[in-house]
């Protein structure tokens, strides 16, 4: 077989690396194709003797369990006609259930709570890595500092955490939240956004300074835009992060906040245990706003993250 | 107050919001852990932590030399993590490599190749919980590979146990993995391959002597970042094997979470805590020794 | 040039040290925050001390009558109180249906929210204990919390109101012994109000057991007659002679898993006439009696469905319901859930007492009786008083026997007078009340003692090592026995003991009699 040079492929060598790709993307593809494909199954379906590969009796009872909250489903789930919600009601008045458990609520709660913690988080790491790139603040003990907050087990902080929260009145509210999510995320933002504002060469800042602009207005107004890419790349990961957050946001919240997490893990009935259906469906919705961020940002995703050590 | 904001240095300036979060956040936390851990404090005895009797190092030293239990969790987490970090870089690599050249269709390709990662992990726990008991579907792929039925115990076997909990993290991380090598590798500088085919090197040399190198810091990096957090795995244990059968798939955060909140031995989880916090530091110091110079 | 002089002044400055200082500072800054807090924290708690309420007359035939009428009265005193509950996700149908009742004969309202299921709900009650926020009033933990709600101060002491407005826990309407005292009481206080009387009782395929071909081939091949099994070697023989895995059927679908497994090894140790501790303290399964016992479920398990080591208790309900199996171990809602028209199951469930082992002559029969819920009323709360009379309004005769109707919630029949109201008996089927009724008279507690939970999840670890053959039986029971003794030595010998006489006590009389028997 004629040798390729270097940059080109032999036609054997495209197909069979076409072949390889298509594989493993099916293999990595088949858990996702079978929680889309749970979240259209029947009760019986979910863990049937035999593995029930698409749903024989499709329903879209998951995603109205989803819409409409488990209390208020009828059918199925109870293997009564009436949910919840339904008797209290025939009972003769209103019941107020706090957190109703439909998803509209939750699902805009985790995203104001994990945009605002993003944004923060992107903010105040961006100075944090301005400082260490430029002024190389701290040496390396000041960066390996902040670092090393995320390799403490989350579940030993989470009870002084809690104590502390409550002593401020920060508990079961949005700003607890989002200050601890932000806290949570800086590390990555930090390190993260230094390595590209390595790459954006200081003179550009100088330059401006000496036309006059405040040290701060140059980064606003230079350096930043420079490096938005990475920036956009780092705020899809922390906002990742923050979006399948669970443990923290359920400790520190009882009746007014709720996100998507949290509603995922409320899917538990008498009779049924786990719903497996209904928590297929909510866990395909929930993947559509990270997938819309993803594919915007695609480009400079690939390019964002290699912290900086790559030079063209 | 305006002359004082301007006699503050700028680097310094630039700091105060991070070192306020952190404080706020993480120190005051830390600290009472820190204290804590030097007591013998659980909220069954009714008291407040500041009330708890201080016994020291005594947790410190029962927790290494004499709970085999977390050592042993100690030493399974690391294993999970070494293994699932080697697997998803080695799988980052091949997608990587595979991924170099553009051909038709590769950006609907890589995005359905990154999706893994963007999926809540408790939805994935139960997801491979359903795939992987026994009268699932992996159960049965098997059996019609090999032609008769198998019912493999993979959510309550030791080993079996540990395994299904790896599949699952290398499932969903190796993305993360990719996109990192993938940028690595696209990013080598055109005009050293070209020296180097000029000169005669294979496809195979050139990968071997010119790319890898380069890419050092970046897979030292990404090395650190997914075994920082795979040493905290939690989620996927709790839900494919609890920890099971027995304590044979324990993690430590695993471990420290029943110590904690069934047991509620806050004072002894903490002591726990500042362990692995000290393991992973020397390690992750270690590893990013040589390129240190590089990152900070 | 200005800026690279102050680059290099930097570089210089912001070293090691000048870090260590700014570290210092800021933990110096740390420790004034956490006294701030703890001062406030300190004072936070000082208001909380709810005011004591005027005594109000008791007024009513009943206990819910009593409960509301007080309520109304007491509710003059705190206008504008509302009352907030805490519930383990999926068992709003229980409550939240009867709110709207209460708040109309009381003029309290009263809301629901749900805190997540099993593990998840337990992190947050103790979470509340630590953190004290006062985020709800009430709350229903299983008994098996009770000794951690207590010691941690979180649960009033309810024994003075249970005087006062009588909530009938004992009594012709009252809660079936024993679980009136160990579902309720701790160390001989009442801390709870238990509302589920969530016994275990051995569910069989009623269409192979009274089947007449399969009763004939059974005799032939066994030699006695089939019927519902007294005894554990008897459902052995059963279970293995049903165990068709060609035919998709097999012998059984109980809960072998992990956190399960202890409560199968309980009733069955329990069973042979023994308690879980000995007068000195000392765990007593590692013994010829506990071996046996955790050899039986060995033996058991082969003939099981092969998934009962993963699944958890909504699978195995759904294998059984699906028929693949004869015979389970389940809670009484599984009764009242196959009786619904159009389900599989239907007729075709027969039930009976967990079987027994044949002690000195008499078969003594133990049924494990594991979770159940208790109300507590939290002390943090600013209307206790209010909260413990919801409480007895829904665990009264009246209202909690339409409660243990509702689908949406885990409450189980747990009165006496349950057992004779028709629309209970109706949804869990006569023959089936009959069984319960039974089962809980002969159930036995989990280790409700201060560090209970981990007696309990580190009994279930060497369980499932025996179980899954990682260590002989023997082994697996020894290192339970030591692991036991370790927790009993943290907390003191001595304290536990008395917990220890004061749960032993409320025993069902079987295993009394069973280990006076052995003598």
């Amino acid at each position: 077989m004629r040798k390729a040079p270097y940059g080109e492929d032999t036609r054997l060598a495209k197909t069979l690396r076409y072949l390889a790709i298509v594989f493993i993307t099916l293999v990595t593809m088949f858990p996702f194709f079978w929680m889309i494909s749970t979240s259209f199954k029947p009760v019986k379906e979910w863990t049937p003797p035999k593995p029930v590969w698409v749903a024989h009796n499709p329903t879209m009872y998951n995603y109205l369990t989803v819409f409409l909250g488990p209390g208020r489903a009828k059918g199925g789930w109870w293997a009564s006609d009436e949910g919840v919600r339904d008797v209290a009601e025939k009972e003769g008045a209103k019941v107020s259930l706090t957190g109703e458990s439909s998803i509209f609520v939750p699902f805009m709660t985790s995203l104001f709570v994990c945009s605002c913690a993003t944004f923060l988080s992107i903010s105040i790491g961006t100075l944090a890595a301005y400082s260490i790139s430029r002024y190389k603040f701290g040496g390396n003990f000041f960066s390996f500092f902040i670092l090393s907050a995320r390799m403490f087990p989350p579940i030993a902080v989470v009870i002084p955490l809690v104590v502390m929260f409550s002593a401020f009145r920060l508990l079961d509210s949005y700003l607890g939240v989002i200050i601890v999510y932000t806290g949570f995320t800086i590390p990555f933002s930090v390190w993260m956004i230094k390595s590209f504002l390595d790459d954006v060469p200081h003179e550009l800042e100088e330059a401006a300074v000496i036309d006059g602009m405040t040290n701060f207005q140059a980064i606003l107004k230079v350096t930043i835009p420079l490096a938005k890419g990475g920036i956009a790349a780092t705020s899809l990961f922390i906002f990742i992060l923050n979006w399948s957050e669970f443990l923290i946001a359920f400790l520190l919240t009882s009746t007014r906040v709720m996100t998507v997490p949290i509603l995922i893990s409320r899917y538990f009935s008498t009779t049924l245990g786990h719903m497996y259906g209904p928590q297929a469906a909510l866990g395909t919705i929930a993947t559509i706003p990270v997938i819309i961020f993803g594919f915007i940002i695609q480009k400079h995703l690939v390019r964002g993250l290699t912290f900086g050590a790559i030079k063209k | 107050m305006k002359n004082l904001l301007k006699k503050i240095p700028f680097p310094i300036a630039l700091i105060i919001p991070i070192e306020l979060v952190m404080m706020f956040l993480l120190i005051f936390p830390l600290i009472v852990e820190i204290w804590v851990s030097l007591t013998n404090w659980t909220p069954l005895l009714g008291t407040n932590w500041w009330h708890a009797k201080f016994v020291w190092l005594k947790n410190y030293y029962q927790i290494i030399f004499t709970d085999r239990r977390f050592v042993m969790a100690v030493l399974r987490t690391i294993l999970i993590a070494t293994s699932c970090v080697v697997v998803e870089l080695g799988l980052g690599l091949l997608y990587g490599l595979l991924f170099v050249r553009d051909f038709k269709g590769k950006r609907i390709f890589v995005s359905l190749l990154l999706l893994p990662m963007m999926i809540i992990p408790l939805v994935a726990g139960y997801n491979f919980f359903m795939l992987f008991i026994e009268n699932g579907p992996i159960n049965q792929v098997i059996g019609w590979i090999v032609g008769r039925q198998v019912t493999l115990h993979w959510l309550s076997d030791p080993t079996l146990g540990l395994i299904t909990i790896m599949v699952a993290d290398i499932w969903e991380w190796t993305p993360l993995m990719f996109l990192i090598l993938m940028a690595g590798l696209t990013s080598v500088p055109q005009n050293q391959v070209r020296a180097a085919v000029s000169l005669g090197a294979r496809n195979f040399q050139i990968f071997r002597f010119l790319t890898i190198p380069l890419m050092k810091p970046i897979i030292l990096i990404a090395v650190v970042i997914r075994g920082m957090e795979l040493f905290k795995i939690f989620d996927l244990v709790f839900i494919l094997t609890r920890g099971g059968p027995g304590t044979t798939t324990e993690t430590i955060s695993f471990y420290l979470y029943s110590a904690g909140f069934s047991y509620m031995r806050m004072g002894y989880i903490a002591a726990g805590a500042f362990i692995v916090l000290a393991i992973f530091l020397t390690a992750s110091y270690y590893i990013l020794k040589p390129v240190v110079k590089e990152i900070a | 040039m200005e800026e690279e002089k102050n680059n290099d002044l930097f570089e210089q400055k912001i070293n090691r040290r000048e870090l260590l200082k700014r570290g210092s500072m800021a933990a110096g800054a740390a420790i004034l925050l956490s006294s701030g807090v703890t001062g406030s924290l300190f004072a936070a708690k000082k208001e909380k001390k709810a005011g004591k309420a005027e005594g109000v007359k008791v007024v009513g035939a009943t206990a819910m009558l009593r409960a509301v009428n007080s309520a109304k009265e007491l509710a003059k005193q705190y206008p504008g109180a509302k009352l907030k509950v805490m519930v383990p996700t999926g068992s709003l149908g229980n409550m939240a249906p009867f709110g709207a009742q209460w708040e109309q004969l009381t003029g309290v309202p009263v809301s629901f929210f749900e805190a997540g299921y099993g593990d998840d709900y337990s992190n947050k009650v103790v979470q509340e204990a630590v953190a004290k926020t006062g985020q709800f009033d009430v709350t229903p933990p299983p008994p098996h919390m009770i000794p951690t709600v207590v010691e941690s101060k979180l649960a009033l002491d309810l024994t003075d109101w249970v005087a006062k407005y009588d909530p009938e826990l004992t009594g012709p309407n009252g809660v079936v012994a024993p679980l009136d005292k160990f579902g309720c009481s701790y160390n001989g206080r009442v801390y709870g109000l238990d509302t589920d009387g969530d016994a275990w009782s051995l569910f069989l395929r009623k269409d192979y057991l009274e089947n007449p071909k399969e009763q004939k081939n059974f005799k032939a091949k066994v030699g006695y007659d089939l019927k519902k099994p007294e005894t554990w070697k008897q459902l052995y023989d059963q279970v293995k002679f049903f165990h068709r895995p060609d035919d998709g059927f097999y012998g059984g679908i109980m809960l072998y898993g992990s956190f399960y497994s202890k409560f199968a090894y309980l009733q069955t140790f329990c069973s042979k006439g023994n308690y879980y501790f000995n007068d000195k303290m000392e765990p007593t399964f590692n013994s010829k009696d506990g071996v046996e016992a955790l050899q039986y479920l060995q033996d058991l398990s082969e003939f099981q469905h092969p998934g009962v080591f993963s699944m958890q208790w909504g699978e195995t309900y759904k294998g059984m319901s699906d028929g693949l199996a004869y015979s389970t171990f389940a809670w009484p809602a599984f009764a009242r859930y196959n009786n619904k028209p159009g389900n599989a199951a239907q007729n075709k469930l027969s039930y009976c007492v967990t079987p027994g082992w044949d002690v000195k002559g008499k078969i003594c029969h133990a049924t494990m009786l594991p979770y159940s819920w208790a109300f507590i009323v939290s002390r943090y709360s600013k209307y206790p008083e209010l909260g413990y009379l919801w409480a007895q309004y829904n665990q009264s005769p009246e209202i909690s026997a339409k409660a243990v109707l509702q689908d949406g919630g885990y409450f189980d029949p747990f009165r006496y007078s349950h057992f004779k109201d028709k629309d209970v008996l109706a949804a869990y089927t006569p023959e089936f009340m009959e069984v319960l009724l039974a089962s809980l008279q002969v159930s036995i507690p989990e280790v409700i003692l201060v560090g209970g939970l981990e007696y309990m999840d580190l009994l279930d670890k060497e369980v499932q090592a025996g179980l899954r053959g990682i260590k002989t039986a023997e082994k697996a029971l020894s290192d339970a026995a030591d692991r036991w003794e370790e927790v009993t030595e943290r907390y003191g010998r001595e304290e536990q003991l008395g917990q220890w006489k004061s749960l032993k006590s409320y025993f069902p009389k079987s295993v009394s009699d069973a280990v006076a028997r052995k003598g």
